[in-house]
C-alpha cells in the first residue's frame, strides 16, 4: 500500500520525460508539448507530417510546406530568429537545428524557461530518425514509428535497386551564378548516392563550392540536376547553355532535369520523394513499378 | 598704336548689388595700366568682364572695335589672354606642357602641336627667362617661377591684351619687382596692353603708364600714377589715412600709412 | 630697368612633347603588352592547354584536340574579351573622372553610376530575371536613373560645379547602397549568394554578345573623349583657368559625364562591381607617362584592360576549380598599392 502510495506520487513529481537532443542536451518536458514553435522549415514539414499541425503556434520565413503551415504566425527566418516572438508566444517546446539556429537563441530561449530540442540531421536516414524522435518527443511516438518505418522502406527500395549498378556521374547545381554544387557534406550527395550515382564534386573541400565551367567539362557528367529555389522559365534558359556543350555526356543525350529543391535539401519526409525522383532520373533503365 | 580695349558705360551685377556701375575705361596697345582699389571695389570683375567670363549688363566692352560677344569662346582665347593669382596644380606637368596648353585656342580637335606652336612657346619662355625650367615640374618651382610661367603661357596664346589678377599678391620681394619688370618690358617692346590688379601700390605706381582707382564699382580717379596716387584719393578710397611721398630713388609715389 | 638676367638662347626650335609618332609607338606597346597576356590567359585554368595545341588551334590545324578548342573559343576567350572591354572601359573612366573633377581619387564609380547599376541588378535579382537580358537590363535602367538624379542634383545655375557634382555623386551612392542593404539583410539565402557574388564582379559565364554590345559603344565614346583630352589638360589646370583659354568648360564636362556614365553603367550591368581598377591604372599611366591626357588616355585604357585579365585569369585558377569574383583580386592588389602610394608621396600627387 505505501509502495503504491509512493509509486503514485513518485510519478506526479518527477517529469514526464526527458530526453537527448542532438548536441547532447537533456531536455525535460512535464507533458507532451501543446504549444510548438518550429524554428525551421524542415522541421515545420515533419510536425505536420506528424498530424501535429495544430499544435505548431510559430514557424520561420520559409515555412510553406504544407500551405496551411504558412498561416501561422511568423518567428522570423531560419538564420535570424526573433526571439522575443518566440517568447511571446508562450510555448512549450521550441525545435531547432544545430545548423541554422544561433546559439545565442537557444541561450536566451533556456533562459525564458522554453525547453529547447536541437537536432542535426546530415543525411536521409536522420532526416528520417528526425521524425522518429520528434514524435516521440511530442508523444505521437506510435505514429512517428509507423510512418518512419514507411519511409523507410521507401528509402531502402530505391538503394536496393541502383546499389549493384554502374553509377554514373551527376552534376547537381544549386546555383546558377555564380554556379555553385555541393560536396560530401551535404544531404544532397547522400541522396544523388543512395539514388544510384556518384556526385561529381563530391570530393571538394567547400562545402558548397564554385565550380566553374571548364571544370565540369573535363569530369564528363551524364546527369545534370538544377535544383533552384527559383521556378519558372529560368531552367529552359539554363539546360539550353549546358546544351550548347556537346563534350558533356549530360549534353549530348539531353539528361538535363529540374528538380525542386526543397526535395533536395530539406532534411524533411519529402527528401525521401526527391530521392525516388533521383533515382528514377538517374537510371530509368531500372522498373520501377515492381 | 590704337585702342585694343574700350569699355562703355559698362555695369555688372551679380543677382542684386552692382559690382561694376559706369565703368569707362580704355587700353591703348603698349601700355601697361594698373587698376587698384580696396576689396570688392570690383577689380576681379573688371577683368572678367573683360575676358568675356561675365557678360555685363549694361554698357559694351568692344575689342579692337568689335563686341566681345561677337568674339566666339577660341576666337577670344586667341586675342585676350589672363593671369590668375595662383594655379593649384592638382597634377604633375613639366613647365613645357603648361605652357603649351596656351596654344589651346589654336588647335582643331584631335591637331597635335606643331612647328609654329612650338616656336611661339619657345618665344614665350625665351621672354619669361623659363627655357631652362623647360623640363621642371611646375610642384618644384618657386612662387616667383611659377608665376613667370603662367605669364609664359599667356604669352603662348599670342594674345594682344594681358590681364593679370594680383599677380604678385603671394610673391617675395625680389619677384615682386622681377615681374613687374617682366611687364613693363612685354607692355614696352612687343606692343601688348597689360592691365594688372594689384595690392602693392607703391611698385604698380612706378611700373604703370597709368592708373585706374576704383571705388565701389565706379571710377574714382585715372590718370598718370602721380596724380591718382594722392593721400586724399586714398583716404577717400580706402577709408585710410596715409601720407604719400616720393620714393627718393625713383621719384615715383610712396604711399605710407599714418 | 634692369632686374630678370638677359640670357639670351641661340633660337633652336624646341621638339615638342608629344608627337603623333610616340603616341603610336607607345600604344603598340601596350598592345604588344595585351596580346601577351591574353596568351597567357589563354593558357591558364582548370583545364590544361598548352602552347602547343594553342597553336594547332589558331592556325586551324585539324589536329586540334575538340575539347581543348571549346574551352579555349567557348569559355575562356569570350571571358577574357569582356575583361579586357570592362577593364578598358574602367580605366577610362576612371581618367576622365579624376580630370573633371580634379581629384587624383575619382574613381569611375564615385558619381553613382554603379550604386544605380548596382541596385538594378539586385532588384532584377529577386524578381528572378535571367543573366542574359533582364538583369543587365534592370541594371542599365538603376545606372541610367543614378545619371539623371546626379545630373538634376548637382546642376546649379552656373552649371555642372564639380564639388557640387561629387556630393551629389556621394549622395547617390549612399542612397542605393543603403537600399541594396536593405535588399541583402531580407533575402533568401540562395539570392544572396548571387548578390553578393555580382557586387564583387563576376566574370564567369561571359558570352561574345556581351561583348558586341559594349564594344560599338566604347569604341566610339573613346573616340569622343579622346578628341576632348586637350580640353581635360586644360582643365586639370583649373576650371576657371580653362575658361580663360578658350576650353567650353560646361559642354566638355557634360560631354564627358554623359559619355563615361553610359559606358561605364554598360560595362556595370555585364560584370558588375570591379572596384580598383579605375583607381590605380591611371596612377600607373600617370606615374610612367605623365598627365598629357593624350597620351594617358590609350595607356590607362589598354594598360586597364591588361590589368583585369590578369585579375581575372587569377580569379578563375587560385582556388580552381573553385572561383572568385574578380573583385576580390582587384581589392587585394589594389589596396596595398594604394598604401604603398599614400606613404611614399603623402597626398602630393606630383611625379618626381
Amino acid at each position: 500500500m505505501v509502495a503504491c502510495v509512493l509509486t503514485l506520487s513518485w510519478s506526479v513529481l518527477t517529469p514526464a520525460a526527458t530526453f537527448r537532443d542532438a548536441l547532447g542536451r537533456e531536455v525535460s518536458l512535464k507533458s507532451s508539448p501543446k504549444r510548438i514553435v518550429s524554428m525551421a522549415p524542415s522541421l515545420t514539414e515533419i510536425l505536420y507530417y506528424l498530424g501535429l499541425g495544430e499544435r505548431v503556434v510559430g514557424v520561420t520565413q520559409f515555412s510553406y510546406f504544407p500551405p496551411e503551415a504558412g498561416q501561422k504566425p511568423k518567428v522570423g527566418s531560419y538564420i535570424n530568429l526573433n526571439v522575443e516572438k518566440i517568447i511571446s508566444l508562450d510555448p512549450d517546446l521550441a525545435v531547432g537545428t544545430v545548423d541554422g539556429n544561433r546559439p545565442g537563441v537557444v541561450k536566451l530561449l533556456d533562459q525564458a524557461g522554453i525547453p529547447v530540442y536541437l537536432v542535426n540531421p546530415r543525411s536521409v536516414r536522420d532526416a528520417i530518425k528526425t521524425v522518429a524522435s520528434l514524435g516521440r518527443l511530442c508523444g505521437a511516438r506510435k505514429k512517428a514509428e509507423d510512418l518512419s518505418y514507411g519511409l523507410y522502406r521507401r528509402m531502402d527500395r530505391v538503394f536496393q535497386k541502383t546499389v549493384s549498378l554502374r553509377h554514373p556521374v551527376v552534376f547537381l547545381q544549386i546555383n546558377i551564378r555564380p554556379i555553385m554544387t555541393v560536396n560530401r557534406n551535404t544531404i544532397h550527395n547522400d541522396v544523388i548516392r543512395l539514388a544510384g550515382g556518384v556526385n561529381l564534386s563530391r570530393d571538394e573541400p567547400m562545402t558548397y563550392p564554385t565550380i566553374s565551367v571548364e571544370e565540369i567539362i573535363q569530369r564528363r557528367p551524364e546527369v545534370i540536376i538544377i535544383s533552384s529555389m527559383e521556378r519558372g522559365g529560368r531552367f529552359e534558359a539554363v539546360k539550353r547553355r549546358w546544351l550548347k556543350w556537346p563534350d558533356i555526356p549530360a549534353a549530348k543525350t539531353g539528361r538535363i532535369y529540374l528538380v525542386e529543391s526543397d526535395l533536395l535539401d530539406r532534411p524533411s519526409p519529402r527528401i525521401v520523394k526527391g530521392l525516388e525522383i533521383m533515382g528514377r532520373l538517374i537510371h530509368p533503365e531500372v522498373k520501377w513499378e515492381e | 598704336m590704337g585702342k585694343v580695349l574700350k569699355l562703355r558705360k559698362v555695369g555688372f551685377s551679380y543677382g542684386q548689388t552692382w559690382a561694376l556701375r559706369e565703368l569707362a575705361f580704355s587700353l591703348q596697345s603698349g601700355e601697361l595700366v594698373g587698376i587698384l582699389g580696396p576689396n570688392g571695389s570690383g577689380k576681379s570683375t573688371l577683368l572678367k568682364v573683360v575676358d568675356g567670363i561675365l557678360s555685363a549688363q549694361e554698357g559694351e566692352v568692344l575689342l579692337k572695335g568689335l563686341p566681345i560677344s561677337a568674339y566666339s569662346r577660341s576666337d577670344l582665347a586667341r586675342e585676350v589672354a589672363m593671369v590668375a593669382q595662383e594655379s593649384h596644380f592638382r597634377f604633375s606637368f613639366s613647365v613645357l606642357e603648361i605652357v603649351l596648353m596656351g596654344r589651346f585656342p589654336y588647335l582643331s580637335r584631335f591637331q597635335f602641336e606643331g612647328r609654329h606652336d612650338m616656336d611661339v612657346v619657345f618665344e614665350a619662355l625665351r621672354a619669361t627667362h623659363c627655357l631652362e625650367l623647360m623640363e621642371r615640374p611646375i610642384h618644384e618651382l618657386s612662387g616667383g617661377e611659377k608665376q613667370r610661367v603662367l605669364i609664359a603661357r599667356a604669352l603662348a596664346q599670342e594674345p594682344t591684351v594681358m590681364l593679370l589678377d594680383e599677380p604678385t599678391s603671394f610673391l617675395d620681394l625680389r619677384y615682386k619687382r622681377e615681374i613687374f619688370d617682366l611687364l613693363w618690358l612685354l607692355a614696352h617692346n612687343t606692343g601688348l596692353g597689360v592691365v594688372v590688379v594689384s595690392h602693392d601700390i607703391d611698385l604698380a605706381a612706378r611700373y604703370c603708364d597709368r592708373m585706374v582707382m576704383l571705388k565701389e564699382g565706379r571710377i574714382y580717379s585715372t590718370g598718370p600714377p602721380e596724380e591718382v596716387i594722392t593721400a586724399s584719393n586714398i583716404a577717400a578710397v580706402y577709408g585710410c589715412e596715409v601720407t604719400v611721398d616720393n620714393n627718393p630713388t625713383t621719384q615715383s609715389p610712396r604711399v605710407s600709412i599714418v | 630697368m634692369g632686374g630678370i638676367g638677359s640670357n639670351i638662347m641661340p633660337r633652336t626650335t624646341i621638339k615638342r612633347p608629344l608627337a603623333p609618332m610616340k603616341l603610336i609607338r607607345i600604344s603598340l606597346i601596350l598592345c604588344l603588352f595585351l596580346f601577351l597576356v591574353i596568351v597567357f590567359s589563354l593558357l591558364l585554368g582548370t583545364a590544361k592547354v598548352s602552347m602547343n595545341q594553342l597553336w594547332c588551334l589558331f592556325v586551324g590545324s585539324p589536329k586540334a584536340n575538340e575539347m581543348v578548342k571549346l574551352i579555349v573559343f567557348k569559355i575562356r576567350l569570350p571571358r577574357i574579351v569582356l575583361a579586357g572591354i570592362t577593364g578598358f572601359s574602367l580605366s577610362l573612366g576612371g581618367v576622365v573622372f579624376q580630370a573633371l573633377l580634379r581629384n587624383p581619387l575619382a574613381d569611375p564609380f564615385i558619381l553613382g553610376v554603379s550604386s544605380g547599376g548596382a541596385l538594378g541588378a539586385v532588384i532584377g535579382i529577386i524578381l528572378g530575371l535571367g543573366f542574359g537580358l533582364g538583369i543587365p537590363l534592370m541594371s542599365f535602367a538603376g545606372a541610367l536613373l543614378a545619371i539623371y538624379l546626379v545630373l538634376v542634383m548637382g546642376r546649379r545655375k552656373i552649371g555642372m560645379e564639380s564639388s557640387t557634382i561629387l556630393l551629389a555623386g556621394v549622395i547617390i551612392n549612399a542612397f542605393f547602397t543603403s537600399i541594396i542593404m536593405f535588399f541583402i539583410a531580407t533575402s533568401a539565402n540562395d539570392r544572396l549568394h548571387t548578390m553578393l557574388f555580382w557586387l564583387y564582379g563576376d566574370l564567369s559565364q561571359s558570352l561574345y554578345s556581351q561583348s558586341l554590345v559594349i564594344g560599338p559603344v566604347l569604341f566610339i565614346g573613346f573616340i569622343i573623349l579622346f578628341g576632348l583630352a586637350r580640353h581635360l589638360n586644360v582643365i586639370t589646370a583649373g576650371e576657371e583657368t580653362a575658361l580663360h583659354l578658350g576650353v567650353n568648360v560646361e559642354r566638355a564636362k557634360m560631354i564627358c559625364f554623359l559619355v563615361v556614365s553610359l559606358i561605364i553603367g554598360l560595362v556595370v550591368s555585364f560584370s558588375g562591381l570591379i572596384g580598383f581598377v579605375g583607381l590605380i591604372v591611371p596612377h600607373l599611366g600617370r606615374m610612367a607617362f605623365g598627365s598629357d591626357h593624350r597620351v594617358l588616355l590609350p595607356v590607362s585604357s589598354l594598360g586597364g584592360a591588361v590589368f583585369l585579365i590578369a585579375a581575372d585569369t587569377i580569379a578563375r585558377t587560385v582556388i580552381s576549380p573553385s572561383e572568385l569574383p574578380v573583385g576580390v583580386i582587384t581589392a587585394f592588389i589594389g589596396a596595398p598599392f594604394f598604401v604603398y602610394l599614400l606613404k611614399t608621396r603623402g597626398s602630393g600627387w606630383a611625379r618626381s
